[in-house]
């Protein structure tokens, strides 16, 4: 801990304000520094992050990493189990801060408890003034009078469709119609697909908490999407290259920020807005039991939700801003692709969260990914 | 002339994906299919610039070094032995070191996974490590078993006779003798780590190798940018391996040349 | 003093062996306790209960990706075995060519998921087989089932492993002395004459090794599978590692990664009974082989 932040002070890239800090540190020696609030001015060392491939900020902070001499080592996650999966065992990494979708927070909060809580006053860009207000103080990432995630970016699942050939659908259900025969793709993602699954079985209001009879019904229904597709997609660059080559036409309940690749190889992909409703979701940081450069976490979180930042990353992956002054900073074409002054609206819906981990009357998490795999089997 | 003809064919079976991949890494559109639409150096030029991935073929080039490293010191150790030893010992050594080929990389990961965690052992570069060489050196064993049965004890006997001591005759007969086929074996231990893919998703903790990297790049697009990357893999493999073969055909000149002037 | 050979093998043999005891037999030891414990929402409880290994033979699925792996393994190890044995043959007895040599490594050496990816553009509804099938006249339309089959991922197996298989093969010929194929030649005996009448009998144990090594390898694999196989590409791996990346039950992981162990040993003892049986096998031979 204290290394890291003397090796700051002596960096080459000090600024003054740094280097200020960075004397106080040393005098006051890093016990000091560590309990105090000041330390946020000190940010160093080596921060890991584990985060989806292009949303570490390693990109977007170049000024920061620059101004205080930390380094962003980051680890890419496929999937968000790999996150818990490395926290559960007897040996959790030294990650300092971990991206997580707002379906895992109970589990991650309340019943794994592998997050810390994160101290507002270092996150000083944490405001309602910045931020949307459904992500500022909100009860899936603020509970018991504590900060357990920051909301960093947004987006949504829905339906993707290759309008060259294929006209727009209007419902999940229109996918089942005989011009998609063979044609379609769904996602490998149970983050997204299982609530859709349960919407075309007409039991969406229940998700996540469906009885075993009905995880059943779910998947009966659900087999006759996967009867119509062609094939189920690992991630989104082989759907992408999927579409691309016309192999598929059409992906149930997929991430838009592909269309923009696919336009670049004269592939016109457009999304519709299904009846059911698209997926959403909300990616926030929390701070993992086992950060060993929490000071720096903090420092980093600040910056994610800095405005111009905020607007730079959601330009560079294709998604939307948390933060809403970073609206105006937006590009014309990623400020029309999403009507934020209807956020309210496109919220109401709510967040899809996940199964159960343990359950009496539900099906459980276990009981889903055993129907998923099953499914995939053509079971 | 048949036998020819199908041996060639099968060459061609083995050489056409890859020449398929070098291809496209020159591909001027983002497309991985047909038909192909001109030649550029764009995802050469984007390679440079990437600094993940920079980090990631470094991560990948210091895990494979430290294994074929590894099991150099140990596959040589264990080649040695295996002149010597013989009847229980030798079959019991070769259940030991040979085993884990016969096993699926998966089951080596999870394996190794729950020791660690059983452990208390923090998942790192080091423990990365040690999965690869629990695969890579029964490969490297058994390339070098292949042609250490064509290696000659009398020769470490005469040495003997002369009065050279065991240390005498390691340094002067036996490891010079050995040396091409370690080498060539370590080389193949550093190809089979660079590539390792299974194992190291389970013994990784933070680290990101360039297999790792390339999985989760695949996750959000899929471009010849990923060809660029193997393409200049496969120039080093093939730089390596040619060094190889530059080594040993050297060493055995230069052994031939010794002998004759004596 | 001088150490006796036995003894300098020994102690040259220890770090390999201390090695292999520490990160191969202490490991899988303690996976097979762990398949005795219980899982509870990511908490792993010390137990002894078979209900892992018994959930895991009741289940359907189970069975269902099981059945997947050992037919993947199955078409592929035999079709790899066919397709390395004229390589290794011409390899040992016609031409020692240094260049084919250095070909198979390279395509050894060339990156696993990108070769995925490379199979995938050939194989495509517009890929390049396709686009030739199309030219030749030989089908009307695009055959759509080339992807996504069994058959996409035991061709790009085969492509992965057969480099392997090679050399295996290879090295279990160098036992036999070119003097016996030659002679067997002389008498007029064609090439594929030569091989089956001298060269099988002498190297069966070998072939079988990599037969065995090439299955195993094959039907543990669940990346390629997953990639191009569709329903019929979920296979056991990929069940075994759901449970340690998903669910976090690793105990019914680790009982399902011992059946399957399990089963290969069977598979194993299967294919030399069969050998031995259908004469292809002499009795017992102790001494040869380079496979597992």
């Amino acid at each position: 801990m204290s290394h890291k932040i003397a090796k700051t002070s002596y960096g080459m890239h000090m600024d003054r304000r740094t280097a200020l800090f960075g004397m106080t540190g040393v005098a006051a020696g890093a016990m000091l520094v560590r309990m105090s609030s000041w330390a946020q001015a000190a940010p160093g060392g080596e921060l890991q992050v584990m985060a989806w491939e292009g949303y570490d900020l390693n990109a977007q902070l170049t000024d920061w990493k620059a101004a205080t001499g930390v380094s962003i080592e980051a680890t890419s996650i496929t999937n968000q189990d790999d996150v818990q999966a490395k926290f559960v065992a007897g040996n959790p990494p030294p990650i300092d801060l971990a991206e997580y979708n707002q379906a895992y927070a109970d589990l991650y909060i309340r019943e794994l408890k592998i997050a810390t809580p994160i101290d507002p006053a270092q996150v000083p860009n944490y405001n309602a003034d910045n931020l949307f207000a459904q992500f500022h103080d909100q009860p899936t990432w603020f509970a018991d009078g504590k900060l357990w995630g920051s909301p960093y970016i947004w987006g949504f699942n829905t339906l993707l469709f290759n309008s060259g050939k294929v006209s727009a659908p209007k419902s999940y259900k229109d996918l089942l119609d005989p011009p998609f025969k063979g044609k379609i793709a769904i996602m490998d993602d149970t983050v997204s697909s299982w609530p859709v699954a349960a919407r075309v079985a007409g039991l969406g209001a229940k998700y996540p908490l469906l009885t075993k009879d009905e995880l059943a019904q779910t998947f009966a229904e659900f087999a006759k999407y996967r009867d119509q597709a062609r094939v189920i997609a690992l991630n989104q660059g082989e759907l992408m290259n999927l579409m691309v080559s016309g192999e598929v036409v059409a992906a149930l309940c997929a991430d838009p920020s592909i269309m923009g690749q696919a336009a670049e190889q004269n592939v016109t992909i457009e999304m519709a807005l299904p009846e059911e409703g698209p997926v959403l979701w909300v990616d926030a940081w929390f701070i993992p039991i086992s950060a060993d450069n929490i000071e720096t976490a903090h420092a980093f979180i600040n910056q994610s939700l800095d405005p111009k930042v905020q607007a730079e990353v959601a330009m560079a992956v294709v998604q939307a801003p948390v933060s809403k002054k970073a609206v105006e900073l937006l590009d014309e074409a990623s400020r029309k692709r999403i009507d934020y002054s209807a956020i309210d609206k496109i919220f109401a819906s709510g967040l899809p969260g996940i199964p159960p981990r343990t359950s009496e009357t539900h099906a459980t998490y276990d009981d889903w990914v055993t129907a998923w795999q099953e499914f995939k089997a053509g079971m | 002339m048949i036998l020819r003809i199908t041996v060639w064919l099968i060459l061609g079976f083995l050489v056409a994906p890859i020449a398929i991949i070098v291809l496209f890494s020159f591909h001027a559109t983002p497309a991985l299919s047909f038909p192909f639409q001109g030649f550029s150096l764009r995802w050469y030029a984007e390679l440079l610039g990437n600094a993940a991935l920079g980090a990631a073929v470094v991560k990948s080039l210091v895990i494979a070094t430290a294994t074929a490293m590894t099991c150099l010191v140990l596959g040589g150790a264990a080649a040695l032995a295996w002149l010597r030893v013989g009847g229980r010992t030798r079959l019991a050594l070769e259940v030991l070191w040979l085993t884990p080929i016969a096993l699926p990389g998966l089951f080596v990961g999870v394996s190794l996974l729950v020791l660690f965690a059983q452990a208390g052992l923090q998942l790192s570069t080091f423990t990365i490590v040690i999965g690869h060489v629990v695969i890579a050196l029964p490969v490297l064993i058994l390339t070098m078993r292949a042609r250490l049965s064509l290696f000659d004890p009398s020769l470490e006997e005469a040495a003997r006779d002369l009065g050279a001591n065991q240390f005498q005759v390691f340094r002067r007969v036996t490891i010079p003798l050995i040396m091409p086929t370690l080498v060539a074996a370590a080389i193949l231990a550093f190809a089979v780590s660079f590539d390792e893919f299974i194992v190291t998703v389970f013994v990784a903790g933070t680290e990101t190798t360039l297999p790792m990297y390339v999985w989760s790049m695949m996750r959000r697009t899929v471009t010849p940018l990923i060809n660029a990357v193997s393409t200049l893999a496969l120039v080093f493999s093939i730089a390596v391996l040619f060094a190889a073969w530059a080594i040993g055909h050297l060493k055995r000149k230069t052994a031939i040349a010794a002998r004759t002037q004596q | 003093m001088r150490l006796s050979n036995q003894t300098t093998g020994r102690l040259l043999a220890a770090p390999a062996a201390f090695y292999m005891s520490l990160f191969f037999v202490a490991p899988t030891a303690v996976l097979l306790v762990y398949s005795f414990w219980r899982a509870a929402s990511y908490q792993i409880i010390p137990d002894f209960v078979f209900s892992n290994y018994l959930n895991a033979l009741a289940s359907a699925l189970f069975w269902r990706v099981t059945g997947n792996a050992i037919t993947i393994g199955l078409i592929t190890a035999a079709a790899t075995l066919i397709l390395a044995i004229p390589v290794a043959y011409y390899l040992t007895y016609v031409r020692k060519s240094q260049a084919i040599l250095y070909l198979v490594l390279i395509t050894w050496f060339s990156s696993y998921l990108v070769r995925v990816y490379a199979w995938r553009t050939l194989l495509g509804t517009s890929g390049v087989l396709n686009t030739v099938l199309l030219q030749l006249g030989l089908v009307d339309a695009p055959v759509e089932a080339l992807l996504f089959s069994r058959f996409a991922v035991a061709i790009t197996l085969i492509h992965v492993y057969l480099p392997l298989c090679i050399l295996l093969v290879a090295s279990s010929l160098r036992d036999i002395k070119p003097e016996l194929v030659e002679a067997s030649r002389d008498l007029g005996t064609s090439q594929l004459g030569a091989f089956f009448r001298v060269v099988a009998p002498n190297a069966a144990n070998g072939l079988i090794g990599a037969f065995m090594l090439t299955f195993i390898l094959v039907a543990g694999d669940y990346v390629t599978p997953q990639m191009l196989g569709g329903p019929s590409g979920q296979t056991t791996g990929l069940l075994i590692a759901d449970q340690f990346r998903k669910t976090g039950n690793w105990p019914l992981g680790a009982a399902q990664a011992f059946i399957m162990f399990a089963l290969s040993i069977l598979l194993y003892g299967a294919i030399t009974l069969a050998g031995r049986w259908s004469g292809l096998l002499p009795g017992a031979r102790r001494r040869q082989g380079a496979g597992a």
